[in-house]
């Protein structure tokens, strides 16, 4: 009888002693993200590069804590010239340009926990569009590796600033004129973080 | 004769020599020790009878935003300051890296408080830790003491926990501070801890008044548990002052018997101008709120004249105010008005208190400086920020708030864009003498010299301690010159301990150095 008492108490108890040992003990609960990544999405504007003329509005999406993507568009104006901040990406060869456009890709990758403010490495590839008055177009593509910096102003405003070293490769290549170079871009832009 | 004068000639030596000691503040410094600028010490966080125990941050500026495993370093140092042994802060769960909160001592234990923010459960758990101060490691006791649930808020900005201690570090409060809500109701959730670090209570609090027209100043917890949180609420619904005109009133809240009865205490101070307003607890378990006012009207265009002082005092037996008194200051105490069109949280004068002392018999000592910064940006979009700290005034009250004694200490400290760090002052309270360290220019040392010469980071500077006596008299001395200790002093970040000592911090550009101010 005895004996039955216990066991009916003692099952009667388990569930509780279980629980009250699961709060105490499993504080690796309170870490388990089950997977699920953060999710960054950052509007960016590289306000460095409108000095020479060009005003490029990326947006940049970062998944988990290493990895984000960059893309977006600049619009370069007739008075253009990346000599003004040493890129070394001469287009002096452009004769009597128009207003023209640039495509920026960036994949990335961040070496801090969080990356909105993290220390990062990544592939800066751009493609260059470039009229001539005379209906002659220019094309380049741009391949840099770049290493730069990330950081949250507030919780809504990032800022960030790169460098890098890369190649200039001739695409379209009218008459004798040769583009190719090597190129040392840089870039600083000011984010708005969406989410 | 001979003998009798020979005596008299050593009982005036000794006499002298104990004169002379009793008068003079000994220095002792530590070795230099070469470290990044970014990094520094940030607060002596414990002590035992052997020695210090002090929080560095080695982190890097930009990653700041969330801790990670070399960010701090725990060090302990002897009383001589000799350093003995460091820890990294390693503050990593199952690969994840915490946020240090907070690292504090409560009956001879140190403990780390952390945070990490889940994404997935969208909560902000905070953590404590204890510290095995002999083997200098994390005890791996990790226990969770709070948490915020963002899930409905600003995925940036969850919220933030705020601590602070009481002061025979029984208790801990921990207030949460919710995302800014403006016109809704202001939010906010308390947590109260034990010296083990057990939760005595926790509440989820929403007060009859908008965000936008309350402005939490300042929290704290007695010794018995009970907390208490100074507000600002403003009578037309904005968080602005108006020059000369009183379009708010304190609010004292106070959460007692573990935070089941709530009593909200409307500060009426009749037909005067408060600027500031402190409060401390007394040792008959009451409160006092105490400040500096002036007189309507009584702004002459960017200044504005403080008038006196009042007294505010709270029972908490019969929760109610049971004495309000204003004294005059009797001399003229000019500081500039910053009301109006200085942002949402601007203060009517750049006069604040930055120390309140309660005195054993209730009576207090308020230590007030006149404290505000200016921006100025530039064609080339640079902005550069000016420190300007002046004098500190000194007032003491009876325990029924009459006026006993004012004292001013004239200073002038200027600096830019050091984030007023090597401003203000440093307090330690040895017996009844109430010691000020701050940093000085050189000058003021010269024979003869009337005028009050500014400190700033071009000139040769000393730090000084002015001592003010329980009567109000204030004398000062020299303690060492910026050549004398190799770096910049940050008298207002450094701390006292042990009764008689205080512990400075300082640092340049390629070195940090600690030194120990022994009082007499």
């Amino acid at each position: 009888m005895l004996f039955k008492n216990l066991i009916f108490w003692g099952l009667l108890a388990l569930p509780v002693l279980l629980l009250s040992q699961s709060d105490s003990t499993d504080i690796s609960s309170y870490f388990d993200e089950g997977g699920v990544d953060g999710h960054s999405l950052i509007i960016k504007y590289n306000y460095l590069n409108a000095a020479n003329g060009e005003f490029p509005v990326t947006v940049e999406y970062i998944r988990g804590n290493s990895l984000g993507i960059e893309a977006g568009v600049g619009l370069i104006l007739p008075s253009y010239s990346s000599n003004l901040i040493l890129e070394r990406a001469d287009e002096s060869e452009v004769v009597d340009p128009e207003l023209s456009y640039s495509i920026w890709v960036q994949p990335k990758y961040f070496f801090g926990d969080n990356p909105v403010a993290s220390t990062f490495a990544g592939i800066l590839y751009k493609h260059k569009v470039f009229n001539e008055s005379s209906g002659v177009t220019n094309r380049f593509n741009e391949a840099s590796a770049v290493f730069g910096l990330q950081a949250a102003l507030s919780g809504v405003i990032s800022y960030e600033f790169f460098v890098g070293a890369g190649y200039r490769f001739p695409n379209d290549v009218l008459s004798d004129k040769f583009f190719s170079r090597f190129l040392l871009p840089m870039g600083a832009k000011i984010g708005f973080v969406i989410f | 004769m001979k003998h009798t004068f020979l005596f008299s000639l050593l009982v005036l030596c000794v006499l002298f020599h104990v004169q002379s000691q009793d008068s003079k503040a000994e220095i002792i410094f530590a070795d230099a020790e070469e470290s990044p600028w970014y990094s520094g010490v940030l607060d002596v966080v414990g002590q035992d009878a052997s020695g210090l125990y002090v929080l560095r941050n080695t982190g890097r500026p930009w990653s700041r935003k969330e801790a990670t495993t070399y960010q701090y370093e725990l060090s302990y140092y002897d009383h001589s300051l000799k350093l003995v042994k460091s820890m990294g802060l390693d503050l990593k769960t199952e690969d994840k890296h915490r946020a240090l909160e907070y690292v504090f001592q409560s009956k001879g234990k140190l403990y780390i408080l952390s945070s990490f923010k889940n994404r997935k459960l969208k909560k902000k758990f905070l953590f404590v830790e204890s510290v095995d101060k002999k083997a200098m490691k994390l005890n791996n006791d990790l226990k969770k003491v709070g948490e915020i649930d963002y899930s409905a808020k600003d995925r940036m900005n969850p919220g933030e926990y705020l601590i602070k201690i009481s002061r025979d570090s029984s208790k801990l409060m921990i207030y949460v501070d919710a995302p800014y809500q403006g016109q809704k109701e202001e939010r906010f959730e308390v947590y109260v801890l034990d010296s083990e670090l057990n939760t005595l209570w926790s509440k989820q609090i929403k007060l009859p008044y908008s965000d936008k027209s309350f402005v939490i100043q300042k929290f704290d917890v007695d010794d018995n548990g009970n907390a208490h949180i100074l507000g600002k609420r403003y009578k037309d619904g904005f968080r602005e002052e108006v020059k000369d005109v009183v379009n708010f009133q304190y609010h004292l809240l106070s959460y007692v018997s573990k935070g089941k009865l709530v009593k909200d205490y409307p500060i009426k101070l009749g037909n005067i101008l408060p600027v500031c307003m402190e409060f401390d607890f007394r040792q008959d378990q009451g409160v006092t709120c105490t400040g500096f006012y002036a007189e309507k009207g009584a702004s002459k265009g960017a200044k504005i004249s403080i008038k006196g002082t009042y007294f505010v005092s709270i029972d908490y037996t019969t929760k109610k105010v049971t004495k309000i008194n204003t004294e005059p200051l009797g001399f003229d105490f000019e500081v500039v008005n910053l009301a109006r069109g200085k942002g949402p949280f601007s203060q009517t004068s750049s006069l604040t208190v930055d120390d309140l002392v309660i005195r054993r018999d209730g009576g207090v000592v308020l230590i007030g400086e006149e404290n505000y910064s200016t921006a100025v940006t530039r064609g080339d979009n640079r902005t550069t920020y000016f420190y300007k700290v002046n004098d500190l005034l000194v007032v003491s009250l009876s325990p029924t708030g009459e006026m006993e004694w004012t004292t001013r200490v004239p200073k002038r400290q200027n600096t830019t864009n050091d984030g007023g760090v090597k401003c203000s002052y440093g307090l330690a309270i040895v017996e009844d003498k109430i010691h000020l360290i701050y940093n000085d220019n050189a000058k003021n040392y010269l024979p003869d010299q009337t005028e009050v010469y500014s400190y700033n980071l071009l000139n040769s500077h000393v730090v000084t301690l002015a001592t003010i006596d329980s009567k109000g008299g204030l004398s000062k001395q020299k303690l060492f010159t910026s050549g004398e200790a190799g770096v910049t002093m940050w008298p207002s970040s450094s701390k006292q301990i042990r009764g008689k000592e205080f512990i400075l911090f300082g640092r340049d550009r390629k070195e940090h150095r600690m030194a120990k101010i022994v009082f007499p």
